[in-house]
Order: C-alpha cells, then structure tokens, then sequence
C-alpha cells in the first residue's frame, strides 16, 4: 500500500517538479526534512542518554552506529563504482545537487532551486553555504569538475549513464546549467542516484586523485576517518555541515561477507544494522532479545531471461508457457518465507512509469502451460537453465523449484548452478542455451533505465529483441518531457515486452531483509542505501 | 654453501616468470571483467568503450606483452575495483596474513610437537588414543564449522571474545585458533610416527643402553632427527597459511591476502589476482628454501 502510494506520488510530483523545483520553497522543503531530522535527534538523544551503554554508544557516551555489510566499499571516486555497498557509505560522505528523501521524493540538496530552462537545459542554483570537509568553499567549479569528469572519462564505471550530459556551463560560482544531449526528462534520475555525489575540484587538482582517494574529502555529513580495506570504513561528524550537526558521533560500515557471520555479530550486539539476512537466520534472529528482522522495499525482481534467437525458447507459445507455470505463490510462501510479491514487469513500484496491472497478480496456470508447450511442436530438445548461487535472496532455492515447475509442464529443462563471476562471464558472454535466472535492480528510478535493454541497438548474444514500433516508442519516451504522456508510453512498452511477446518472464518483486538492533529506529530506503542520519536510537 | 644459496636464489627468477605466465592465462580464460563491472542493465556500446579503455581489447599475446613488460618495471597493474596499483593493495594485506599466520604457526608447531612426542612417548596408551583420535577429528571437520562453532560459543554465547574483524590481540585468538587446529591436526600425527620409528633405530637403543636418562634421548637424540622431515611439513604450512587461510580469513572478516584474492577472482580483478598469486609463490619459495637451509643447520649429513 505504501508503495502504491509513493509510486502516484511520484508520478503525480514529477508532473508539477519538472519545469521547476524547490525554488522558494527549496529551502523550507530542506529545511524542514533538517528541522525534523534534528528535533527528533535531540529527543532521541535525550532518551538515549538515559538507556545503558548500548552497541550504538561507547563507554565514554559517543553515539556510534555500525552496519555490517556483505562486502567491502571499492572506492571513495564517487563516479567509479556501480554497487550498492560503496554507494550506501558515500551518500553519507558527499551530497548530490537533488537526492531522493525516505518517500524516493525528490529534495534539493547542495541545489537550492532547480529550473528548466529548455529541453536541453537545466539550470541549478547552489547553496552557498556548503564546505568541504577541509574547509573550502563549494562552488560551481566543482559542479562542472565532476559531472563532466563523469560525462567524458570513459574508463569510468558511471560514464554509461553520465554521457548524456554534453556540457555544465558556470553562470556564477552558485549557479550551473547542464547542457544535454538532446531533450532529457529524466536529469533528476540521474543526478540523484547512487554515484552522482560531488568531487573535490580544487583539491584533487593541487594533490592529484590518487591522494584524494587516500584521503578524501566530501560536503556530506560525514567525514572520513579510516579505512581498512575489506574490514571497515570509520566516518566521524562533520561538524560544519551545511544541513545542522550530524546525529552520530561516528558511524562504522564493516564488511563481512559470511552471512552467519554477520547474524553472529548482530546477536553479539557488536553491530545494530546487518544486510543480506539469509532466510533460515530470520527466525533465530526474531527469537533473540534485543534483535529483530525488517523486511524493506526494493528493486529487484527475478527474471527469467530466454534466450531469444537460438533454443526452442525462440518459439513464443513456450516463453508464454514459461510465464504460467511458475507458480509464484508458492515460491513466496516455502522458500521465501513471504518476503516477495507476484509481478509480471521488471519494472519495481516506486519507479517512474511502472505497469501496475502487472503487479501483484497471479498468472499460474500449470493446465494451460501446458497445452502452450503442446502446441508449441517441442519435441523434448533439452534447456539449459542457468542459476547463480549466493547472489540474490536464495537464488540457488529458487532456481531448483522454477526447474521442477518448468519440467512439469513438460519442458527439459537442465539446471545449471554457478557461483557469481562463473555465472556472470557465462551469462554475458551468452555462453548458455535456454534459460538464465537474474533478479535486475535499479537505482535510477525510471522505467526507462530497465527498458533499454529491449532496443535493437542493445542487442546481444543473451536477448536480441528487435522491433522497430519498439524502437520508436522507446525512443518518443526518451525525449518526451511530459510526464503523463511518457508515463503511458514506458507502460504500452511493459506491455509488448512482458505481455504480448513474453521477452523475459519477470515473475518475482523481493523483499530485502535487514537484521536490526531493537535500539535502533530503522526505516529501510527502496534504493537500499542507508542515510545514516534518519537512522535514529529509539 | 654461498653458491647453492646463490643458485637456489636465481633458481626463483624462472620460476617466477613461468609461474606468471600460468597465472596470465588462467586469468585471462576466467572471463571478462566487464561483465562484472558494469550493471546487467548496460547496453553493449557501453561495455565497448570501457573494454577499450581498459586495453581488453587487444589480442592475448599483445595484453601479455604489456603485462610482462609493465611488470619488469615493478607496475603490477592496477586494480579494476579499487582503482589502485595492484601491488600496493598485496603489501597493505600483508602484514594482517602475517600476523594471524604467525600466531597460528607458532601455536600449532608448539601443540604438534608437544602431543607428537608424547603421544609417540605413551604409545598405545589411552592418552595416545585420544590424541589420535583429537588429530584425526581435527582433520576431519571442515575449518568453516571449526570458525562458526567457536563464534558461537566464545562470542555469541559466552561474549568474551570479538566475532570478527581485525583489531587488538583479542581479534586474532578465535581465527587463529581455527588455523591451529586444523594445522596442528596434520602434524601431531606426522610427528609421532617419525618418533616411533626413530625410537627403534639401533643409535636409541645404544643410548638407552647406555643408561642415558628417557628425556635426554627424546630430546637429544630421537627429536633431533625426527626434525628434518617435519621441517619439510611444518615450512609448507607457510603459504597455505599465509595465502589460503581463505575461508578462515572470510568467516572472520579478516582483511588478509587470502580475502583479496578471494574477491579478486570474484571480482575478475586481474591485476589484483596476478600480484596477489604471485606473492603467495614468492612465499613458497621462500618457505622452501630456508626449510633446505634449515635441513643443513640440523643434519650436518646433508650438503648441497
């Protein structure tokens, strides 16, 4: 329900956002998303102060929050790195222009107002009272430094989706236009996902960016402190942030990449926030005092990929048959434990331009898989599957059952289990024939990011769907700046994709489950990452 | 013995250029780390540009040229996920491998020479029962559940010492105490059938016929040539410890070799696998040759 509610919120905001943002209200809006994060934070730590030492608070007092993830941050070069563990520390260490609040609503940052000035011009107005962590001013320079290092620097992990910004023109030191490359409704996407926090100019220009990744600097609440690699990334309170004194003392990601390992250190009471809980830890952790689970909104959804020009799955009675029997339910309900919705779209609530009649449904019928397969003239030619193992919220689990419900609808289906990187160089490289199991995510928060794989141009040896109505209709969506008419343009492309030629068989939204300290006030984000001052003591 | 030295170092140069030249190719048939870099969702014309930036493109033998020659001037490469030279990444792990290796040596050399003695000393008693039995459990229960039975009952049940992580000499004891088990495990029983073969040679019987008091012959005698096929056993535990202590290191969230080049070769990291590899070789030979050092302090019978 709540999700419903932030995807129209969503929809219904972007309309009345894009023309123009924040703007007077900018510094209100930030201001009160500040106010109410530090009203909370001076009862919180009056209440705090009176409970015992916890796992949050050190002997002399100091409130410090740790969070165990399953690896390691890669880099502190904010443009270099595409996972989800790195981006959930730097969100805390540096600030993008726009970032998204707890709703995924969009709130002005470093940017006190935003304008569009047309298709292919946005102008940001900046605060002026933002500092780098050593103190020097942040201004327009930097702006234009880091996203047009990201635009141009090929060997840049985000440069894919950076590219698109042909120019960042300084106006005055707090003012910038982004220049595009052809009309871009979706600037705000990109400028408030993970990975679009701002770079030092000035001060990786005098040391060089090697010394700023040994020791870097942001504008974020946090500042750096440590970092031990493949152990733990220590941020300690800027003091001068621009948005108020931060709320922890000093906050600690520790990466721990054994599961039971982290459930350990969670019942231990040396860490408050886990990830990745895998299932048959979730009741122990419930059962012990002190500890709970939380299951939170995400992306990911798992995809069955067929592969579209080789293999009977290139026959589209067998992809459709794929859709019905899976019976998503029960998969829910025994492996899962609960923690997924039936979806039929790749295409996650909470992200601009979702299909919500491909939501929350049940397509399962076994019978009429069945008579498709029947139908089809397969005659038994054997399927590969391939399923990765300790990547995704019991992928290995899931896998095995999908095979059985495919082969009881009569397809030969041989399952093929790998871990990661042997899964990963197999799968892109299209080295299988059949089947592939995938849960895609996104952190970009428009359909339009997902359904860029469906174009012809995009083709590869794994799906090489081409439809030229498609290409058009992506390309109308992608430079289409009304909000109302792209929306139902990214919803017909859901439906060709996923209804009328079964590209992919989506069939499962997951749930991203998180062990928690019961001191600890947690509300999970849908992009997983975690901005540690909403994170409060109870 | 300058000149065996002399050899034996040289000895390592070839050694090392072939042992690069496997690692190269194992890498490079492993798969494309660009796959791993960019997100499923990327298009192709991405993976292009960044395959190019990276010089994937280029043929084998032309990435190998590069390699070999960056090599020769001390660049290792820098790694794709860090974005840091390679063989820093291998020297700022080394000291944590060293450290817990070095604890887990000691202790385990000490546990397995001590048991190993008595054990050959009571043999057939119901202590040499038990320890035999002890050695034979402690090779065969798999390391992970060592790791995860001590966490349970030292940290989560009995909180007296840390989970995981590196930090003070509390941090250390739980993964060390792992290594030691399944270390000492493989040389207690070593030692004791060396003992007891040893303990029947002819020189063990002049001396006990001497009249020449049980621990003098142990120590001086028997122990002294029990030694030199144990050195050989105990100096290889060297790298295993040092570089593939790696399920140990990842169960206990310690930063060491073993965990970089775990995620190296999850990550198709080459540069970071290849430096890292390339280290724990290093150490095997390095291992081997004071070990054939070592052989010639103890037994002045052997001469190179």
């Amino acid at each position: 329900m709540k999700k419903r509610r932030a995807g129209m919120l969503l929809a219904a905001g972007l309309a009345g956002l894009l023309m123009a943002g924040c703007g007077a209200s900018t510094e209100e809006t930030t201001a009160a998303v500040e106010s109410t994060a530090q009203a909370e934070s001076s009862e919180t730590t009056a209440e705090a102060q009176q409970e015992e030492t916890s796992a949050a608070e050190t002997e002399d007092g100091e409130k410090v929050l740790t969070i165990a993830q399953g690896g390691d941050i890669s880099t502190f070069d904010m443009q270099n790195h595409n996972n989800g563990v790195t981006g959930a520390v730097l969100c805390n260490f540096s600030n993008g222009l726009v970032e998204r609040d707890d709703n995924n609503d969009w709130v002005c940052v470093l940017a006190e107002s935003y304008e569009m000035i047309d298709d292919e011009t946005w102008e940001f107005k900046l605060r002026d009272d933002v500092t780098w962590h050593n103190g020097d001013p942040f201004t327009a320079e930097d702006v234009k430094y880091t996203y047009e290092r990201a635009a141009t620097d090929e060997t840049l992990a985000e440069n894919h989706i950076f590219s698109v910004i042909k120019e960042v023109q300084i106006i005055d030191d707090y003012t910038v236009r982004f220049i595009t490359d052809g009309p871009y409704p979706t600037m705000l996407s990109l400028l408030s996902k993970n990975g679009s926090q701002v770079m030092p100019k000035k001060y990786i220009e005098e040391n060089g960016l090697d010394y700023y990744l040994e020791h870097p600097i942001g504008v974020g609440p946090y500042k750096f402190k440590e970092w031990v690699k493949d152990s733990q990334v220590v941020l300690e309170r800027y003091d001068d942030y621009f948005g108020g004194t931060p709320y922890w003392d000093e906050v600690v990601f520790r990466s721990i990449p054994e599961a039971s390992t982290r459930v350990s250190e969670l019942l231990a009471g040396n860490v408050d926030i886990i990830v990745n809980v895998p299932t048959n830890e979730w009741e122990r952790i419930d059962e012990n005092e002190g500890t709970e689970m939380v299951l939170g909104d995400g992306t990911r959804i798992y995809n069955v990929i067929m592969k579209w020009n080789t293999s009977p799955t290139q026959d589209l009675a067998i992809r459709e048959a794929v859709d019905y029997a899976i019976d998503t339910e029960s998969i829910i309900n025994s492996i899962l434990k609960g923690a997924g919705t039936s979806c039929y779209t790749r295409i996650a609530p909470g992200v601009f331009g979702q299909d919500e009649s491909l939501y929350n449904i049940q397509k399962y019928d076994q019978e009429k898989a069945k008579e498709l397969v029947a139908s089809s003239g397969y005659n038994g030619e054997e399927i590969e599957f391939l399923v990765p193992t300790g990547r995704y919220l019991m992928d290995k689990e899931v896998g095995e059952v999908v095979a059985a419900m495919l082969q009881q609808v009569g397809l030969n289906v041989k399952l093929n289990v790998l871990e990661w990187s042997a899964f990963n160089s197999k799968f892109n490289s299209g080295d299988f024939n059949g089947m592939a199991l995938i849960a895609y995510g996104d952190d970009f928060f428009d359909a339009s990011y997902g359904m860029n794989e469906y174009r012809t141009e995009n083709c590869t040896p794994i799906s090489c769907y081409s439809s030229p109505e498609y290409d058009a209709l992506y390309l109308e969506a992608l430079n289409n700046m009304d909000p109302d008419s792209r929306s139902q343009q990214l919803i017909e492309m859901q439906q060709m994709i996923f209804v009328d030629e079964c590209v992919q068989a989506p069939f499962i939204h997951l749930k991203v489950p998180y062990g928690v300290n019961s001191r600890i006030d947690f509300n999970s984000r849908i992009d997983e990452l975690f901005f540690v001052d909403r994170i409060h003591l109870k | 013995m300058a000149r065996y030295l002399a050899k034996r170092i040289l000895q390592i140069i070839p050694v090392l250029l072939i042992l690069t030249f496997i690692i190269f190719c194992l890498v490079y048939v492993a798969g494309d780390p660009v796959a791993l870099m960019l997100p499923p969702e990327a298009g192709t014309e991405a993976r292009e540009s960044l395959r190019a930036a990276l010089g994937l493109d280029k043929p084998f033998h032309e990435q190998f040229i590069i390699y070999i020659t960056n090599l020769l001037h001390g660049d290792f490469g820098t790694s794709y996920e860090y974005n840091q030279d390679a063989l820093q990444l291998v020297l700022e792990r080394l000291p944590y491998s060293a450290q817990l290796a070095a604890v887990a040596f000691v202790a385990s050399v000490i546990l397995g020479v001590v048991l190993g003695i008595a054990s050959a000393q009571y043999k057939d008693t119901p202590f040499d029962l038990l320890v035999s039995a002890l050695s034979a459990l402690g090779q065969a229960m798999p390391g992970f559940w060592v790791a995860i039975m001590l966490i349970l009952l030292f940290s989560v049940n009995m909180k007296v010492l840390p989970v995981s992580g590196a930090g003070g000499f509390e941090h250390i004891i739980l993964p060390a105490t792992t290594l030691t088990i399944m270390t000492a495990a493989k040389i207690v029983p070593l030692i004791r059938s060396n003992m007891i073969e040893v303990m029947h040679q002819d020189y063990i019987r002049t001396a006990k016929s001497k009249g020449l008091k049980n621990s003098a012959i142990v120590f001086k005698h028997a122990f002294k040539n029990v030694l030199v096929p144990v050195i050989t056993i105990v100096a290889m535990q060297i790298p295993t410890l040092m570089g593939g202590a790696l399920i140990t290191e990842t169960i206990f969230a310690w930063p060491g070799l073993g965990m970089l080049i775990y995620r190296g070769v999850a990550n198709l990291d080459m540069s970071v696998v290849q430096a890292g590899v390339l280290m724990v070789a290093f150490i095997t030979i390095l291992a081997n040759l004071i070990s054939d050092i070592a052989y010639c302090l103890i037994d002045p019978s052997i001469r190179y």
